[in-house]
């Protein structure tokens, strides 16, 4: 008995599954039955850039059953999908206007599974309660990206939010947030009104950009979500702690408390970020594993700074942070040498610090490696021995300042290290600083040299 | 304890259960009888494909269990064949196809996913013509209906 493989649809669509898109392109036109399995892998997944191909937006009405994934450039014209595309789990709208509002609220009506969904509104446009009201009916959406102009008060996050419980990840960029001043509450009456969501909304990753009111994340996002695991914040924020400072210290306790799980922090293009707000913002996350601070007003500097003094204070905070990432506009901050030094041996969990941004002064700290190492109670605090990543960006002040190839691939360069023990006399006072340098880095056992960058 | 396994050609089959139950449907079918040295009977299955089958399961008796990756990208997986399954699988087309259907019968997905691989290896890099040509496939479309679907699908070509 011989049953022809090519009679089962499903091992039809395992060796679809092992195709590049140009084979599957053959593969369908070769015959009837070949046609769907083959076809319908290739159009599972569309891209920005195969908009641009004339013949996919010709041929898109007959293949729209197909499309599970549909990913639009921002001026993308959907007008030619198919009433056929049904099964969309993941879609990237084209930007929204008002001239293609109705399109894509008639192709999110239709495409009730929709797990992902990226919506970018054009500028100046007023917010589709329609659209929004469509949205709250899509039960299978896990991650949702909203970019908006309109001034979408929180009232309409939170109503989706009140009706998509399943929502895991929540990007919200509102140019204009507005103040929870309007209503003129007291911090307690607020309190009360937060039983208005479901205790348990599953939201793990929720991101936030635009003109931000702290007080209004911390407690009208933040305190409804459990399980949050990461939370980015971008924009500009409000200042609000010169004027409740032990309000303020309260809820970040509170902050604590309700987000156990919360170990992802990160700050991004802020130009007036007070130092206080980034101190108990940070606090009130004591489980933190992984912080980015990027493009703030403060330099890398002054957040490692804020990040010492309270551990400092607070010796168990942190205890398991594993990466920093700090790229912040000032290239060459003070204290930028010791800052790095003391945050290396601060964090004994931290695998990575990245500094792309910054240009770091060997020739500091070296003389800063040099003067730790003659204290009488040096030990081996300054081995990282999680330590695996250290983005940096070394430069000295003497011309051939470092020994070119010497990192390379050396994690066993045992040739060169005798070479720069066996001559102490003959070592040109250029290497000076280098050698320091790359003698503390070869004390750290898991780091990967390679992440070191030494310019002149 | 051994198993006994039956082709469909009446030749009998002693292997260890391990081996055996690397099909599924023999996993589920020992469980649901529960201890007994009954054979089993594999209806669908020749001699000559069974023995390739349990070679297979032999070698592979200590993999451990796949877990399916939902997040798989599928166009990023990789088609690499393991040496000993490559040179497992230069059969003729004829057996090739046989291992396919056995594995898809037996419910032994890496076996299956190894089959499959090997004909899409096959088909990667060939015209429909040639497809065709490797698979003796008649081609039941019209030639403006093949025009059709070459021009509807041709932005894939170049990737």
């Amino acid at each position: 008995m011989f049953t022809d493989i090519f009679a089962i649809p499903e091992v039809l669509l395992l060796i679809a599954d092992h195709l590049s898109p140009a084979d599957l392109a053959s593969a369908c036109c070769t015959c009837r039955s070949w046609f769907v399995p083959f076809a319908s892998q290739l159009w599972r997944s569309i891209e920005p850039d195969q908009w641009t191909h004339g013949a996919l937006t010709i041929a898109l009405p007959r293949y729209s059953a197909f499309i599970r994934e549909l990913r639009c450039s921002r001026f993308t014209r959907l007008d030619a999908l198919g009433p056929e595309c049904t099964h969309l789990t993941l879609l990237r709208a084209p930007e929204v206007t008002l001239d293609n509002l109705d399109i894509l609220q008639a192709v999110v009506n239709r495409n009730q599974d929709v797990e992902e969904l990226w919506l970018t509104f054009e500028q100046s446009m007023p917010a589709p309660l329609e659209l929004l009201g469509a949205l709250a009916g899509l039960k299978k959406l896990r991650r949702l990206s909203i970019d908006a102009s309109w001034v979408a008060s929180h009232k309409h996050i939170l109503h989706l939010l009140e009706h998509l419980p399943g929502l895991e990840s929540l990007r919200v960029e509102l140019s204009a947030m507005p103040s929870l001043r309007d209503t003129e509450t007291t911090l307690d009456d607020r309190h009360q009104n937060s039983d208005e969501l479901p205790r348990q909304h599953q939201l793990q990753y929720l991101s936030v950009a635009g003109y931000l009111h702290m007080e209004s994340i911390m407690r009208d996002f933040a305190f409804h979500f459990p399980r949050l695991k990461a939370l980015m914040l971008e924009g500009d924020f409000e200042n609000l702690y010169s004027e409740d400072a032990e309000a303020t210290h309260r809820l970040s306790q509170e902050m604590s408390t309700r987000c156990p799980l919360l170990t992802e922090l990160g700050f991004k293009n802020a130009v007036c970020l007070d130092p206080q707000d980034l101190w108990t913002f940070l606090s009130s996350v004591p489980g933190l594993r992984r912080l980015s601070v990027c493009g703030m007003n403060l330099d890398d500097a002054q957040v490692m700074h804020i990040l010492l003094v309270v551990r400092a204070q607070e010796p168990r905070i942190w205890d398991h942070i594993e990466h920093i990432e700090l790229q912040c506009h000032s290239l060459i901050p003070p204290g930028l040498e010791a800052a790095i030094l003391q945050t290396l041996s601060a964090f004994p969990m931290l695998k990575s610090l990245s500094l792309p941004a910054a240009t770091v002064d060997a020739d500091t700290m070296a003389a800063f490696i040099h003067a730790r190492r003659l204290q009488p109670d040096f030990g081996g605090e300054w081995i990282c021995k999680n330590l695996e990543e250290l983005d940096l960006r070394l430069r000295g002040s003497l011309t051939g300042w470092f020994r070119p190839g010497v990192m390379e691939g050396s994690v066993d360069g045992e040739q060169q290290e005798e070479g720069l023990k066996g001559d102490d006399v003959q070592v040109p006072a250029k290497y000076k600083s280098f050698d320091t340098i790359v003698e503390y880095l070869r004390a750290q056992p898991k780091l990967n040299f390679q992440s070191v960058k030494f310019i002149q | 304890m051994p198993v006994i396994l039956v082709s469909s050609d009446a030749q009998e089959f002693k292997v260890d259960k391990e081996v055996a139950e690397r099909s599924i449907l023999i996993k589920n079918m020992l469980e649901d009888v529960g201890e007994s040295d009954s054979p089993i009977p594999l209806p669908n299955v020749t001699a000559a494909v069974l023995t390739k089958v349990i070679e297979y399961c032999e070698h592979h008796r200590n993999d451990p269990v796949q877990v399916p990756d939902e997040t798989d990208d599928p166009r990023k997986r990789s088609n690499d064949i393991e040496e000993w399954d490559m040179k497992f699988m230069q059969v003729d087309q004829e057996m090739l196809f046989e291992i396919i259907l056995a594995a898809n019968y037996l419910d032994i997905k890496p076996l299956l996913d190894v089959g499959c691989k090997t004909v899409a290896n096959i088909i990667k890099g060939k015209t429909p013509e040639e497809i065709r040509k490797a698979f003796n496939i008649v081609n039941d479309f019209t030639p403006e209906e093949e025009a059709q679907i070459k021009k509807e699908n041709e932005w894939a070509e170049d990737r």
